[in-house]
């Protein structure tokens, strides 16, 4: 393991590098959209900082590369999110960081130490996945022992340690065995355990594991707490909805490598767009269920076709046809772009730059997140005499992003679980 | 460091205090110390077990030195030989096989490794609360017969307060096994298996080099003794310048047979004797430190054993196995004589020598299992 001091100009050349977001699919669009994420990550800043670690199992007749050169920043004073489907080597990137496993190569630090520091160690709290505290110690007991390992005085230990278990909600049991405790009250002495050396830095390896709505609820806000007070949590966790509810930053690790990282806004910021859901006309309120809409004309219903031309003629003057357009206009990032969509229609904005457009039976897709440039065609629609039932801005979820992560461009199909073989591209 | 020391040594009190067979290991050896020591007395006339009639023995009348030996062969030969270093031995390989391999597991592992300490120093720290176990359960039931001797009989035996460090030394030496094994496999079945057979061959290479080198010693022990017969004899008719008389003639017949033999056994058991004691050098010797205790606690040969037992019977005028006049002839005091000298040429240890090499020996194995679990991944 390599530790690095970086002398002022490394430093600042590393702080220029913008992280480079590997490709995993074949969709033009998105691929350049991926290309051009850049996740500015300047500022020494950084609670941890990590380039090229490297792990590879077995043997040398068949190796398993389970980490192939991973860089990860992580801002001090933020909550970063690890996501990525099993045996990507989340929790094998996590136990090199804390010592547990020895990586085939890493350079970087974790609070300005390089990775490997024990002493680094008494200020990062941790909570491994599926830990196991030993039974016959009871909540304080286990508090005091591994405080005590974390070189926590002994007074500080006896002040903090009833604090910690009021603070995780198990402060009436900190005088019952480990052994009677459910899978949720163990994860919430773990949580506390972790919190015992008052730590800078915390790793948190599914922290909500067995964990039921109200004990995930009450996590949260423990974890928002945590930052609010300066300290840095690094979530490993498959819950995305989770992730998403909390983390500043994720990165998405698939096979070993880093697919995507940066802040959830960053990454999203290309599936941003506006869906203007377009129904049945006011003045004749009848049919249209489930989108169909009807023409304005009393009495004649419309197919969807005939809602789409509609809108066609509705927004004619404002479309043209363009090359590219169509690209982020998937129902999520997710998606690739319809077959055919390389040549689609573009709307010229009032600065007269073009935005790309997608029309289906229902509504409308605006890739902008300007609400601006949607407004004439709200009135263009609303002149035609079509109903305006919703305009919604929306962004590709959480979900969207590792979906699309672990989407095999070639196939379309989802990637092979597990780490990566050495025979494999 | 202290810090973490003393964390790790009460958490293995507490491992401790939890298992059934740390408390049942420290009850049976405060029974057995209470039963040893407190059953008999010592009277005007010889010893008396509980209520039962009393043994008259000459040389175990109250106040008699044949008391003092008579306890302190009760403790080395059946407390610390069949308790101790067997008994509650193999009843603490057994409570501590699982302290290292619970350590070690997935889920628990994670949660020391990622601490402030190295791991040379985890392991090391692991294993001495290991040996807290024996120590203390050692010291329980040696302190307590070390008490009630004293205060039963007035007779304080402190070389018998040796027994603490030196079982604790034989466990240390078994217990590096384990932590080998432990780090290895993470099995608690495989450290108690594994253990228990490399104490068994341990066992076998030290008794099959004790017996052989026995049976070197007594017959080396023969030759000298029969050649000062030789001697003796060749001297006097020389001296006088005569013929031997026919009880000399005898006495030399007698004396050059057995010297005779004696080189047969040396020619035929040396080798194997020599190579045995060579083997057992690179092992740790256990039953080394067992025959230090003895010399520490002043426990008599062999012979002054017969001596003190076969006085009773003497005393009696019975016929039992200690007046059988076969056994009082010729023979078989030669025999007695040369098997104490072969005990006495065993006990005669360089204690820093076996000591260190035994200790040398261990700290091989807990290296090499330092090493493992230093590179290991978990």
């Amino acid at each position: 393991m390599e530790g690095e001091t970086e002398s002022g100009t490394e430093r600042e050349v590393r702080e220029a590098e913008a992280v480079r977001v590997p490709v995993q699919g074949n969709d033009l669009a998105m691929s350049a959209r991926r290309n051009d994420l850049a996740i500015d990550v300047r500022g020494n800043d950084l609670a941890i900082d990590v380039r090229g670690v490297t792990k590879t199992f077995g043997s040398r007749r068949k190796p398993v590369r389970a980490l192939r050169g991973i860089d990860l920043q992580v801002p001090r004073g933020s909550i970063f999110g690890l996501l990525g489907p099993n045996g990507a080597g989340k929790s094998t990137l996590v136990k090199i960081l804390m010592t547990v496993i020895r990586p085939t190569a890493c350079r970087g630090t974790m609070l300005g130490r390089a990775v490997g520091n024990r002493a680094t160690l008494a200020r990062i709290g941790y909570l491994p996945e599926h830990h196991r505290f030993p039974d016959y110690l009871t909540a304080e007991q286990v508090l005091d022992h591994f405080g005590a390992l974390s070189l926590v005085p002994r007074s500080v230990r006896r002040k903090r340690t009833p604090e910690l278990l009021e603070l995780v909600g198990i402060g009436d049991w900190a005088k019952v065995k480990v052994k009677g405790f459910s899978k949720g009250m163990r994860q919430r002495l773990g949580l506390a355990n972790a919190l015992v050396n008052d730590p800078d830095l915390v790793l948190l390896d599914e922290p909500t594991d067995g964990v039921d709505p109200v004990g995930r609820r009450d996590i949260r806000n423990f974890l928002f707490e945590l930052r609010s007070r300066g300290k840095t949590i690094f979530l490993n966790s498959h819950l995305l909805s989770e992730l998403e509810m909390l983390c500043d930053t994720v990165a998405i690790l698939v096979q070993g490598s880093v697919s995507s990282q940066g802040t959830i806004d960053d990454l999203t910021r290309y599936s941003r767009r506006y869906e203007i859901e377009v129904g049945a006309a006011a003045s004749i309120g009848i049919g249209g269920g489930g989108g169909t809409a009807v023409l304005a004309t009393p009495g004649l219903a419309t197919s969807g076709l005939a809602t789409r031309a509609m809108i066609e003629s509705a927004l004619g003057s404002m479309l043209s046809t363009g090359v590219g357009a169509g690209a982020g206009m998937a129902e999520g990032a997710g998606d690739s772009a319809p077959p055919g969509s390389a040549m689609g229609l573009m709307l010229t904005a009032t600065d007269g730059s073009l935005v790309p457009v997608k029309i289906s039976d229902r509504d409308v897709q605006v890739a902008t997140n300007d609400p601006s440039v949607i407004q004439p065609m709200l009135d263009a629609l609303r002149g035609r005499g079509l109903l305006i039932r919703a305009v919604r801005p929306v962004r590709a979820t959480l979900e969207d992003l590792f979906m699309l992560a672990v989407t095999d461009p070639t196939t379309g199909g989802t990637l092979r679980p597990g780490a990566a073989m050495e025979n494999r591209p | 460091m202290m810090m973490q020391l003393g964390a790790v040594l009460l958490d293995s009190l507490r491992l401790l205090r939890s298992r059934y067979l740390f408390r049942l290991t420290i009850i049976l050896s405060s029974l057995a110390a209470v039963a040893l020591f407190a059953t008999y007395s010592f009277n005007d006339t010889g010893i008396r077990i509980l209520w039962f009639d009393t043994w008259e023995n000459p040389m175990l009348r109250s106040g008699q030195p044949g008391v003092r030996d008579f306890v302190a062969i009760m403790f080395n030969n059946i407390y610390a030989r069949f308790w101790l270093t067997w008994g509650a031995m193999i009843l603490a390989i057994v409570s501590t096989a699982s302290i290292l391999p619970d350590f070690l597991s997935g889920g628990s592992i994670e949660l020391s490794l990622a601490r402030p300490m190295s791991r040379l120093r985890m392991l090391a720290f692991r294993s001495l609360g290991a040996l807290l176990f024996v120590a203390l359960q050692t010291a329980v039931g040696v302190v307590l017969a070390y008490l009630v001797i004293g205060l039963k009989f007035d007779i304080w035996l402190s070389g018998i307060l040796w027994a603490v460090p030196l079982i604790t030394l034989q466990f240390f030496c078994l217990f590096s096994y384990s932590a080998l094994l432990a780090v290895i496999t993470r099995s608690t079945l495989a450290c108690v298996i594994g253990t228990l057979l490399l104490w068994f061959v341990l066992f076998l290479v030290q008794f099959s080099s004790t017996q052989l080198n026995t049976q070197v010693e007594s017959a080396r022990s023969i030759e000298r003794r029969s050649q000062a017969v030789v001697d003796r004899v060749e001297r006097i008719t020389g001296e006088q310048d005569r013929s031997p008389t026919p009880g000399e003639q005898r006495s030399l017949s007698r004396a050059k047979d057995q010297i005779a033999r004696a080189q047969t056994d040396i020619k035929r058991f040396g080798p194997y004797a020599a190579l045995f004691k060579r083997s057992a050098w690179m092992l740790p010797k256990t039953g080394d430190m067992q025959t230090i205790l003895a010399n520490k606690a002043q426990v008599p040969t062999g012979g002054a054993i017969f001596s003190l037992f076969s006085a009773g019977q003497a005393e009696r005028g019975g016929d039992g196995p200690f007046n059988d006049p076969e056994m009082r002839g010729e023979d078989f005091a030669d025999r007695m004589a040369a098997n104490d000298d072969a005990e006495r040429a065993l006990r005669d240890i360089n204690v820093p020598l076996s000591l260190g090499t035994s200790i040398l020996s261990a700290l091989m194995m807990y290296g090499l299992a330092a090493v493992i679990f230093a590179r290991r991944d978990f």
